[in-house]
């Protein structure tokens, strides 16, 4: 599903340039759970945001489902993202003004998916989910765990492909980040691919594979039995 | 999506109440002007359109040269209008109208003046006034009748049938009421109570027929449609120079109806402009002022982009496009826009009567013509994009990855425009103040201005044909009542000049010599009783030598250079008159023009105004109501009537005491709008720098201290706003004084002030927004990380 090779980004303040991705390859198959570890500033969130056509690369190549994606514009980056893609980030990221379901909606929205079946939809993955009934409330009256499972339920409604997650566990309690790995172990089990950014070993021991990052360059795999 | 974007826009409201507040407040006032200026202008700009031919109707003018003084006469022969109706086949109809006239009208005991006018029998074919009762084909078909306006009919005769019900003109002469028409509206030219045609079998009528030099009818012509209105022009010309060989001065041509209210100012016989002007200005300040609050919108919007990038963030990483999120913006300030129109409309209706007050006019709102859907589409949209466009190009185009990681900061990027445009909000608000400082102090110059006598404690009171005769015996009796201190009669009254002409002859004078001349007539006891300076020779004296003398003015005196010219003879007609005085300059005319040359000469009987000075310290109602016993008796036929000199000149500065009101409110609104803008970005500058404080006051920074720090950042715009504003008014409102010829000069002092108050206010507005910060206790500040 996903290819790199040889990918690199830079950041450039006035003074210094600092590599955040220093020639990176790695590929990830259809149905995988991957872990990313590594230490701050080690690169992974840069992945993370190439990965999901967030940020461009400045060298090499990301071919994703066999397209050459690496210098997209901007236009056909979000096109080929919000139908493929899903995020689940470490502080949740939803919108304050919108209710539990109309948060969970958008995607549906952006991607033109008729009233009725967005309603269909998002009951379905709220249900699923296990907060069909906080539907009406809004995320500041839900707990941490709870907010996390709408941001997922956002991420999985438009059925994606590729779900990227950056450190879901990393604002919640032991129980509620169980949960949440739960969840993202189920969703692999029924065919998503998912790629997950995490400090956690323990959380890291979910996936198939742990890939190991320092100083912009991958420093180790391991493969989970 | 649409409503999606309502919910957010309506959820970002509810919740961000002060923003919300602020914004509105801010358009509100500025849709408020703005409505006002739009009824305004389109009711100056709806003149006389109501004649459904109006573009196909013109006055008669002429451009009468004489040399040295070009001007603009509408004044016309009687016979112009029957010898061109149907002469051309371009000109449809042709009428001759008297000025409006005022005239005693009489029912039973019911004794009042009312405004008329003599027409021509075209004058029903040309304009549309809308007939209730009787019909316009027949109603001037007889001498003796008469057309009444709806509400006159209803002061004579209440709710009963007007028609064939006969009114008494000027205690002399029956008119029968054949038809009713309604009022003439607020925006028609033409105003009057009732229309009657000319007598044609009356003597002076019949002479003023064939009288082709005489000018003082109005002619107005009706075309074709489509008609070449350089050859009606020149067939009129041709006309009345055949029949008139010997005026070699005039050139006569024609003036559209769609131009009569807009453009009725000429100056050298070229037309330039008149209301137009206001009608520019005043939307130019509707712009400004929905510009200003535009900008606040803006400014508000962007300084709290923080709060909103991380929806941006997450709407991006969901698949939104760029153009989805400006969309969603636009839609937002559209909605705000919305709100603030609905909110406008209401305060114009409550607010219409105060405006109809000081404008002088009768407007209302109808929100279903379909000229004010469109206005209001116009300015919602306007302020819906216009305010909208900087917050949406800027809120969309935020980076996702750096907003949801946090790292997110507004830089310098965002702030430099909206220092711009809090710089570009204080030019116009300070332009705005000063010029309005201006324009008063401009008028007040002008009615400080020495006008040559004294209009307090002068009475006038219109002459009639038995005062003129009882005239001694009137005087006798004002004289014993101990209240009056002179009386003089003149031909005019002292606020008017009634009569211009061509110099009078004297030796000596060059041969392109044409200056224009006002002329009066005046009786005994003229200068004394005006209050004006004899500077060389007499006033009249009431010997029968007096018929052969004259008065110049000292314009005269300078316009004809003469060196001594008491003892001149002056020939003026067929007689001679001898120089005997020369007095001040005295405006009767334009106070903001020079003082035309005037001649005075002694002529008793044909006065049409009696002048009466009061004693000093006599109290006006005391001597009104012995004047009214006095002249009740002599002139029993007629109403009694008077006027106060200082209030009838007062009334030549109408015009620019309504445009100096409007400015002084739209100034007024203006920098308040500027006030709640500013205190908006104040209270987010603080929400910003909430911690910084709390910083700066453990580190033992004072209240004081802490003030000056933020205000510090306004107050620095304000002054890059003065230096901009200052040069600029300067220059815009200088060359607006040179179009008078009494006019101030824009002083420095001006802008000292208007700096030194538009800093106060910063300073407060910013210091009641900061203050509250910079009290509080540090340690909440510190914790709130």
């Amino acid at each position: 599903m996903i290819k790199i090779t040889n990918l690199e980004k830079f950041y450039r303040t006035e003074e210094v340039e600092t590599i955040a991705l220093n020639k990176l390859s790695m590929h990830v198959d259809t149905g995988e759970f991957v872990a990313i570890m590594g230490p701050s500033g080690c690169g992974k969130s840069t992945l993370l945001n190439i990965l999901g056509m967030l940020d461009d690369p400045d060298e090499g190549s990301y071919v994703f489902n066999d397209i050459e994606v690496a210098h997209f514009n901007e236009r056909k980056r979000a096109d080929l993202r919000k139908h493929n893609i899903g995020f689940v980030f470490q502080s949740f990221n939803l919108i304050d003004e919108l209710t539990v379901f109309e948060n969970v909606e958008l995607p549906l929205i952006y991607t033109g998916v008729s009233a009725s079946e967005r309603v269909k939809r998002v009951e379905e993955v709220l249900d699923k989910m296990q907060i069909m009934h906080r539907r009406n409330h809004y995320p500041q009256q839900l707990s941490g765990g709870q907010q996390q499972r709408v941001a997922i339920a956002r991420a999985v409604v438009n059925k994606p492909k590729l779900i990227l997650a950056d450190e879901p566990t990393g604002n919640l309690d032991s129980s509620n980040g169980n949960d949440v790995m739960e969840l993202l172990t189920d969703l692999n089990e029924q065919g998503t691919t998912i790629i997950m950014v995490t400090h956690s070993e323990h959380d890291a021991r979910y996936s198939h594979r742990i890939i190991r990052l320092l100083d912009g360059q991958t420093v180790m795999e391991n493969i989970m039995v | 999506m649409i409503k999606n974007y309502v919910k957010i826009a309506w959820r970002n409201l509810v919740r961000n109440k002060g923003f919300a507040l602020t914004n509105i407040l801010g358009l509100t006032i500025g849709m408020v002007c703005t409505v006002f200026i739009f009824l305004w202008v389109k009711d100056e700009v709806s003149f006389d359109k109501f004649h459904t031919d109006h573009d196909n109707i013109y006055k008669v003018l002429a451009t009468r040269d004489f040399k040295n003084n070009i001007f603009t006469d509408p004044s016309m022969a009687m016979p112009l209008a029957k010898a061109i109706d149907g002469g051309n086949p371009q000109i449809k109809h042709a009428v001759v109208t008297t000025y409006r006239e005022e005239h005693l009208v009489e029912y039973g005991n019911t004794k009042v003046k009312k405004y008329l006018y003599q027409v021509g029998e075209q004058f029903f074919n040309i304009f549309s006034w809308k007939f209730t009762k009787g019909n316009a084909a027949t109603a001037l078909s007889d001498p003796k009748n008469m057309v009444i306006t709806e509400s006159a009919a209803k002061s004579f005769f209440g709710d009963a049938d007007p028609i064939n019900k006969v009114l008494k003109l000027d205690n002399a002469n029956n008119f029968k009421i054949v038809g009713v028409v309604t009022d003439p509206p607020g925006n028609s030219t033409f105003q009057f109570d009732f229309i009657i045609p000319f007598d044609y079998t009356n003597e002076w009528v019949k002479n003023r027929m064939n009288e082709w030099y005489n000018s003082s009818h109005n002619v107005f012509v009706q075309t074709v449609p489509n008609a070449n209105m350089a050859a009606v022009d020149k067939y009129i010309d041709q006309v009345k120079h055949k029949n008139a060989p010997n005026d070699k001065i005039s050139t006569y041509y024609t003036f559209p109806m769609n131009k009569w209210h807009l453009y009725s100012e000429f100056k050298d016989g070229k037309n330039v402009g008149g209301m137009i002007e206001y009608v520019r200005l005043f939307t130019v300040i509707a712009i400004i002022i929905l510009l200003i609050a535009c900008v606040n919108f803006m400014n508000l919007s962007t300084a709290r982009s923080e709060k909103r990038a991380k929806e941006v963030g997450i709407r991006k990483t969901l698949g939104s496009e760029k153009s989805q999120l400006v969309t969603q913006f636009f839609f937002e300030s559209i909605i705000i826009a919305l709100i603030a129109f609905g909110l406008a409309v209401g305060f114009v209706f409550l607010l219409m009567p105060f405006f109809n007050t000081m404008v002088h006019k009768n407007l209302h709102l109808n929100v279903f013509e379909p000229v004010f859907i469109l206005g209001a589409f116009v300015i919602i949209v306007f302020t819906g994009v216009v305010a909208g466009s900087y917050p949406a190009l800027y809120l969309s185009s935020f980076n996702p990855v750096k907003v949801l990681k946090g790292t997110f900061a507004a830089g310098k990027a965002a702030v430099l425009p909206r220092r711009i445009l809090v710089v570009g909000q204080f030019v116009m608000s300070i332009l705005l103040i000063s010029a309005t400082i201006i324009v008063y102090q401009q008028i007040q110059h002008i009615k400080n201005r020495s006008i040559g006598y004294n209009p307090n404690n002068l009475i006038m009171i219109p002459a009639s044909d038995d005062i003129n005769k009882s005239f001694e015996s009137i005087k006798q009796e004002l004289r014993n009542s101990n209240l009056v201190s002179s009386v003089t009669r003149t031909s005019s009254p002292l606020t008017e000049i009634w009569w211009k002409s061509g110099a009078p002859d004297y030796d000596g004078k060059p041969a392109n010599a044409d200056i224009i001349f006002s002329g009066l007539q005046a009786d005994v006891d003229f200068t004394k009783t005006i209050g004006t300076k004899v500077l060389a020779g007499r006033d009249f004296i009431g010997t029968p030598g007096d018929t052969s003398v004259m008065l110049l003015n000292k314009a005269a005196v300078d316009a004809m250079k003469l060196k001594n010219p008491i003892g001149m003879v002056m020939r003026y007609g067929n007689r001679k008159y001898t120089v005997a005085g020369v007095i001040d300059n005295v405006v009767m005319a334009s106070p903001f023009d020079p003082v035309d040359p005037l001649m005075v000469y002694y002529s008793p009987n044909g006065a049409s105004a009696i002048n009466i000075r009061l004693k000093e310290g006599v109290a006006p109602q005391k001597a009104i109501a012995m004047l009214e016993g006095i002249f009740k008796k002599y002139n029993p036929k007629d109403l009694f009537e008077y006027r106060f000199v200082d209030q009838e000149f007062g009334k030549k500065f109408a015009t620019e005491e309504l445009i100096s009101r409007i400015t002084n409110i739209f100034a007024g609104l203006a920098i308040f709008i500027c006030c709640i803008g500013l205190a908006g970005l104040a209270s987010f500058t603080i929400e910003k720098r909430f911690r910084e404080i709390g910083v700066r006051k453990v580190l033992g920074a004072t209240v004081r201290q802490l003030l000056m720090l933020i205000s510090a950042e306004f107050l620095k715009l304000v002054l890059i706003a003065f230096l901009i504003a200052v040069p600029l008014t300067w220059y815009l409102m200088s060359s607006w004084l040179q179009k008078y010829t009494y006019h101030i000069n824009v002083s420095i002092w001006l802008f000292g002030a208007v700096g030194v108050l538009i800093l106060l206010l910063t300073l407060v507005v910013v210091s009641l927004n900061t203050m509250k910060a910079a009290m509080a206790n540090p340690v909440k500040s510190l914790r709130s990380e």
